[in-house]
């Protein structure tokens, strides 16, 4: 016989069972001596830094200023990119520390651990098969999405390990592979700054290292985050980690990322074979560019309706209290564009301002609950005060 | 005696379960840990390896010259590896591509070319090489014999040459001031005998360095 349950047992029960499989709110601790994937996180890690410090350690003398110029401006730039990656960490947010360890590893050991030593064995098998000639064409496209694209990959699977309460869905690899691929890609722009340097003679440092830096910046836009978003969160649909088993999903976005990859690498021959110099501007001003943000957009949409429904699932018991409204749940839950529109509905710039901060309070008042583990806890009867606050003050 | 009765026990998240360890570690990390583990093995050893193990550079032919890009050339030494670099007719996807950079090896002796933008004169290129590897630490002990002289190429390229020593070995650097605003550094390194029996073809490549006019 079953129990006939209210709606608020069965919206509670919807709560537990969403904080339960997103594992939101659950501690990270990088430090698990009990856990193997600790020490080969930390292997990498160490191992990357060592090499790091002997690759630059031999000629930071002499291209110091080359290096130094590198390492402020990448420094300056991944502050926009961590404004951008913190904006879409939001639904069931991954803790600042996961978030630190996976830059560190992207960093670290998908840069000087694995990706060096591979793509310049991969490169010179390449050179002895084909010929220089061939390698200068079509090598780094052959190299790099093989090499970098599963050392970056190899970074979530020790997170997974570490983590495994928190890192349960395909947005959570995205956004982890995101965090990755930011720290391997400001990695690899401080490494071209200084090899430019040193292959212009060491002069006009300054203005060698700036050289890549405008040109980085701006590839970086199409780079290494937006590969290892797409990526990551092929692993983990591949790994069974979404709603459903979809391990054919996965193999084509992590296959599609390193394609992606594979193009930006080869870029000029690719063009130029394709449609001579028009063929190569036009992939790199258009086609390339708009091919890559579908992908992201693609992966972005198959992997975020989870999210969503677990945001939902944990705001939707303050609904029966008429806390919140199924509205303002539905609009809290939502993306930009939801949130846009419930805001747009209200009438007048107060209302419309309400809206806004009443959602941000909702969000507050979720990550509260996850904190708690849907207990009713000081915080989280804070976080509802803040929301009747709000209502009460703007009305 | 009655042992008072366990408050209610929850399990940590933290905390791994003696029935579920191995050797101390949590059984549950060990597959995903070997997998990345050997993976990455596979990738920054292995492969290397396999790399070392295999011959198969291509091998400079005579009259084969080295594409430096924007018109600039220089013969190879007949029988060397070419490592790194494009050959003028190779068959590259843009016609006439080249690189700035080659590298090529004989019997432990090694060359490298490098062509960058440079607006001083030849003698300024040098003194700026030599200002990077006597700071740099995988030339220790580097030293210059002071014995600097000038090597004429091709089109009246005039470029300058000087010797130097390290605690390692020794080496020639060549460095030349082109007319459309580009420097080009020629090194040379290995152990004092395998150079000098190679003196002949190192001083016909520092010779060969030529600059076509481009439209």
């Amino acid at each position: 016989m079953t129990v006939p349950r209210t709606s608020a047992e069965a919206a509670r029960s919807s709560r537990a069972a969403a904080l339960e499989a997103s594992g939101w709110g659950a501690p990270f601790r990088l430090l698990q001596p009990r856990n193997l994937c600790f020490w080969v996180y930390a292997l990498g890690v160490v191992g990357g830094i060592w090499k790091m410090a002997q690759y630059y350690g031999a000629g930071a003398a002499a291209y110091g200023v080359g290096l130094g110029t590198g390492v402020l401006a990448f420094a300056i730039y991944t502050v926009p990119w961590l404004v951008l990656l913190a904006y879409h960490n939001r639904y069931t947010r991954q803790p600042g520390s996961l978030l630190l360890a996976a830059f560190a590893w992207g960093a670290a050991a998908a840069t000087f651990w694995i990706a060096l030593p591979a793509n310049g064995a991969f490169l010179s098998l390449y050179g002895k098969a084909f010929g220089p000639a061939w390698v200068n064409d079509w090598g780094a496209g052959l190299t790099a999405p093989i090499n970098e694209e599963i050392g970056k990959g190899l970074g979530l699977i020790l997170l997974l390990g570490l983590a495994r309460r928190l890192v349960r869905s395909p947005f959570d690899g995205l956004i982890i592979g995101a965090y990755i691929g930011l720290g391997f890609q400001i990695s690899e722009d401080v490494l071209y700054a200084f090899n430019n340097t040193a292959m212009n003679f060491g002069a006009d440092q300054a203005g060698s290292a700036w050289q890549i830096v405008s040109i980085r910046s701006a590839s970086g836009l199409f780079g290494h985050v937006l590969f290892s978003a797409v990526f990551c969160s092929g692993v983990m649909w591949l790994l069974g980690r979404g709603e459903r088993t979809r391990r054919l999903r996965g193999l084509l976005l992590m296959l599609a990322a390193m394609i992606a990859h594979g193009a930006w690498d080869d870029l000029s021959a690719l063009g130029y074979r394709l449609a001579g110099n028009v063929g190569v501007v036009l992939l790199w001003f258009l086609v390339l560019p708009i091919a890559d943000l579908l992908l992201l957009w693609l992966a972005f949409r198959l992997a975020v309706p989870q999210e969503q429904a677990w945001l939902r699932a944990i705001l939707a018991p303050e609904t029966e209290t008429g806390l919140l409204t199924e509205a303002e749940v539905t609009a809290a839950a939502g993306g930009w564009r939801t949130r846009r529109h419930y805001r747009k509905a209200q009438h007048g710039h107060r209302e419309k301002q309400r809206a806004k901060h009443l959602l941000t309070a909702a969000n507050d008042l979720a990550e509260q609950l996850a904190e708690a583990g849907g207990h009713d806890t000081g915080d989280v009867e804070h976080a509802r005060a803040e929301i009747s606050r709000l209502r009460g003050v703007l009305t | 005696m009655v042992m008072p009765s366990a408050r209610r026990h929850t399990a940590r998240a933290t905390w791994v379960p003696a029935e579920r360890r191995w050797l101390g570690l949590d059984r549950r990390s060990l597959l995903p840990a070997l997998v990345v583990f050997v993976i990455a093995i596979v990738l920054r050893g292995v492969v290397p390896l396999i790399d070392q193990a295999v011959a198969g550079h291509d091998v400079v032919q005579a009259g084969e010259r080295l594409n430096l890009n924007g018109g600039l050339t220089i013969s190879a030494p007949v029988g060397w590896q070419l490592i790194d670099g494009i050959l003028v007719g190779a068959n590259t996807v843009v016609p006439g591509a080249g690189s700035p950079s080659a590298t090529l090896t004989q019997d432990g002796v090694s060359a490298q070319a490098q062509v960058a933008p440079f607006t001083g004169d030849a003698n300024a290129l040098l003194d700026q090489i030599n200002r990077n590897d006597s700071r740099s630490h995988d030339r220790p002990g580097y030293t210059v014999d002071d014995s600097r002289g000038a090597v004429s190429a091709a089109g009246g390229i005039v470029g300058v040459v000087e010797d130097y020593t390290t605690t390692s070995g020794e080496g020639i650097i060549a460095a030349y001031a082109l007319p459309d605003g580009r420097g080009l550094v020629i090194q040379v390194a290995g152990a004092g005998n395998q150079l000098s029996a190679h003196t002949g073809q190192i001083g016909a490549m520092l010779r060969s360095v030529s600059l076509e006019a481009r439209p």
